[in-house]
């Protein structure tokens, strides 16, 4: 039995402070905690998730507004008197526009998540050089490109909020896809080269197949991270000779490899060693004293 | 007769529907992450709880309970409570209990059930039912569990162990209204305790427990009840932390405590939706600081004269008269839903500086008693008052329950340290360890 040697409290076993009032509990139980002593799980409720509080204030943002309102109008009337219609005046108001969201949105709808914010600027943006490419004459031109680009990146960020870290491989075969998809759509939009089946989409597996044997290796060996460095390195030198194969395959149509026994020759002796090392424990501790930080 | 039939039609029509009762009607517009309106009842049995056993408990005797077995859905002027034909599932229990239910989805009971270890828990959403509606679900789960598991928890007495007559599911509140009663005072705003709130959904339990005998002993000895001995020290654990941040007297706010009452003690209902009131005990501190002796005399007082059928009418006139009102009634729902907010904070939690619920001492059938070690009360919080203080008593044991939504625990220390000083002892559990940000008692001013 712990007290507080402040509160007068008697406290719950294993705990290294008082809970009133954050005096260090000298006498702590030496023992273990017991499981059935904790009075509550540690499991946490999935609801409680940060939310915006970077946000600026409402005050922020009617000023904001109103100083972007001024430059808007003026130029909007401007281009009117002028021209009787809109013409260069759009740029200025869309980019405003854009400037506008990207300022008032976590503002004005606190409470919402990091991920519903990114959401909306990511779709404001694509949306803003999709218009100004329409704008500009013959759609599409160029706006596809970035408008890809920023979908793919929404994919990278929204997989692991949409599935948590606890998923990862879910993740990573969402992140791969996109990426996938991507590269197809790439291929497709610049003329139909045919490199994505050759060359992109055996890269990207092979990539995706080193990235997922390194976490399978961290997640079956936690605590031996000499073992998942070693896979790693392993899993990298594979990955390596694989997209000089393919490259070569690809360029000169010939199953040779070229530069990658070069850094090759570096991973996979390394990869060996860290293996040694993992199984040997009395070498293990040799290297852990000679080496210690 | 007239006041009766009315009645009749605003009790339950069938069992498809529900109306939502006086006490649950401000909830649903109020519910945010970090209003999450529940509350949390829990046992701790001697042996480690078999999921299965309680699932199937569970999936019988919510039958029992069916004005439980419902949904929040949204009607053109009021909410309703839809029969659920989905059947409950247990959870694994929490490190931060009592999180939102989310009932505007529509498709959730709004009641949870929690295991962990050899603790049975659940969460009620104030919208459904209030702690003595709660704790006779748990009964009956728990003696429902205790049976299939083979154990003897012998003779049910009160605790259901079947399905139960409909006047378990009456709104009370409108059974006892009576016609137009002067209004209560409106009341000044309180006093309320400043910090930075966690994390919606996180929330900071500290659990006290107290030998029964020497706080009733303690609490005798001032001749005063057990709930009015708990009330005065925590409105004078308040006054200190007033006192430390509003040196200048004029410049303080009164600081008063929301006690429920049990309404089924003071009339003849047998409901187990919601069917209480709050009493509110109240200083005034810009007379000047007041003895802890004359916080015991104000609360006692208070409790003894407003916890009457005449005094609570006024309380119930008022609540009920306006749901009644025809011009209220009108007002379509999307519109309701923004004023209910503002109400809730203007007549309710501006008015206090805190809530103290004692459930009182809870008994249980002999057999059931032998295998059922402990029993939790613990309110939910809400951004202005922060913490709230569920108390609840069984065998030789109070447990007391402070659950906070910020990292701030002087509430606690000072209530806790004065029971200490008193010669109680107090034995001290927390749901969270807080390491860093050392106690401090310098709050930002309160005005």
């Amino acid at each position: 039995m712990a007290y507080c040697v402040r509160c007068g409290v008697e406290l719950q076993k294993g705990l290294k402070y008082c809970p009133l009032c954050n005096t260090e509990v000298i006498l702590s139980d030496e023992e273990c905690i017991d499981e059935g002593m904790r009075p509550f799980s540690d499991r946490i409720p999935r609801n409680v998730r940060p939310r915006v509080n970077l946000a600026p204030s409402r005050a922020f943002v009617f000023l904001a507004t109103f100083i972007i309102l001024v430059p808007l109008l003026v130029t909007l009337i401007i281009d009117f008197t002028a021209n009787r219609t809109i013409t260069w005046s759009f740029y200025p108001i869309t980019s405003l526009a854009l400037l506008w969201i990207l300022i008032a949105y976590p503002s004005l709808l606190k409470g919402h998540t990091p991920f519903q914010v990114i959401t909306m600027d990511i779709l404001s943006i694509a949306v803003f050089l999709l218009s100004l490419d329409l704008y500009s004459g013959s759609f599409p031109q160029w706006s596809q490109y970035p408008a890809l680009a920023l979908l793919l990146l929404w994919v990278y960020i929204a997989a692991p909020f949409l599935f948590t870290w606890k998923r990862i491989y879910l993740v990573v075969i969402v992140w791969f896809s996109g990426t996938a998809a991507f590269l197809y759509a790439l291929d497709k939009l610049t003329g139909g080269k045919d490199w994505f089946y050759p060359l992109g989409l055996p890269v990207l597996l092979l990539t995706g197949f080193a990235v997922m044997i390194i976490l399978l290796s961290a997640k079956t060996s936690k605590d031996k991270p000499l073992l998942t460095t070693g896979t790693a390195a392993f899993a990298i030198s594979v990955l390596i000779i694989g997209i000089d194969i393919v490259c070569n395959l690809y360029v000169k149509g010939s199953f040779t490899v070229t530069w990658s026994p070069i850094p090759a020759a570096v991973f996979i002796p390394g990869a060996i060693f860290m293996f040694i090392v993992e199984y040997r424990p009395e070498l293990k501790a040799y290297l852990i004293k000679k080496f210690h930080l | 007769m007239a006041e009766s039939s009315k009645n009749k039609n605003i009790s339950t029509d069938n069992k498809d529907w529900y109306r939502l009762d006086n006490a649950a009607l401000i909830y649903p517009s109020i519910q945010s992450d970090r209003i999450t309106t529940m509350f949390r009842l829990s046992m701790t049995l001697k042996e480690k709880v078999d999921p299965k056993i309680l699932q199937a408990s569970l999936e019988e005797v919510i039958k029992w309970f069916p004005f439980y077995r419902v949904r929040l859905k949204k009607g053109f002027f009021w909410y309703y409570l839809e029969h659920n034909p989905a059947l409950p599932r247990i959870e694994r229990d929490v490190r931060y209990p009592m999180g939102r239910l989310h009932p505007n989805l529509g498709t959730r009971f709004l009641f949870r059930v929690r295991y962990w270890q050899s603790r049975i828990a659940v969460e009620f959403c104030h919208v459904l039912t209030d702690g003595t509606g709660g704790m006779t679900f748990l009964k009956a789960l728990v003696y429902d569990y205790l049976k299939r598991k083979g154990k003897d928890p012998g003779d049910p007495g009160d605790i259901p162990v079947g399905e139960l007559p409909e006047e378990a599911a009456e709104d009370a509140y409108n059974r006892f209204y009576k016609n137009p009663l002067p209004l209560p005072d409106k009341g000044n705003k309180a006093f309320h305790i400043k910090g930075k709130l966690l994390h919606p959904g996180a929330i900071m339990i500290t659990t006290g427990i107290i030998p029964m005998d020497a706080i009733i002993k303690e609490a005798k000895s001032r001749n005063v009840s057990l709930t009015a001995f708990l009330v005065a020290v925590y409105i004078d654990a308040l006054q200190e932390i007033q006192d430390s941040l509003v040196s200048q007297n004029p410049k303080k706010r009164p600081i008063a405590l929301q006690v429920p009452v049990n309404m089924r003690s003071i009339y003849p209902s047998k409901t187990l939706r919601n069917f209480s009131l709050f009493v509110m005990p109240e200083i005034d501190p810009r007379l000047g600081k007041y003895s802890f002796e004359e916080i015991l005399q104000i609360v006692k007082e208070t409790l003894i004269t407003e916890t009457n059928e005449k005094a609570i009418s006024k309380s119930l006139a008022r609540n009920v008269g306006g749901q009644r009102n025809w011009i209220v009634r009108a007002i379509p729902l999307v519109f309701k839903k923004l004023l209910m907010p503002f109400l809730y904070t203007r007549m309710g939690e501006n008015l206090c500086s805190g809530t103290l619920s004692n459930l009182g001492l809870i008994r249980l059938p002999e057999g059931m008693s032998k295998e059922v070690e402990r029993i939790d009360f613990i309110l939910g919080t809400n951004p202005i008052n922060k913490t709230g203080c569920g108390v609840c008593g069984y065998r030789d044991k109070l447990v007391i329950n402070f659950a906070g939504n910020t990292r701030d625990k002087s509430v606690e220390r000072l209530f806790f340290t004065r029971l200490i000083k008193m010669g109680i002892p107090v034995k001290i559990e927390v749901n969270e360890e807080i390491k860093k940000e050392p106690l401090s008692l310098k709050y930002r001013r309160d005005n």
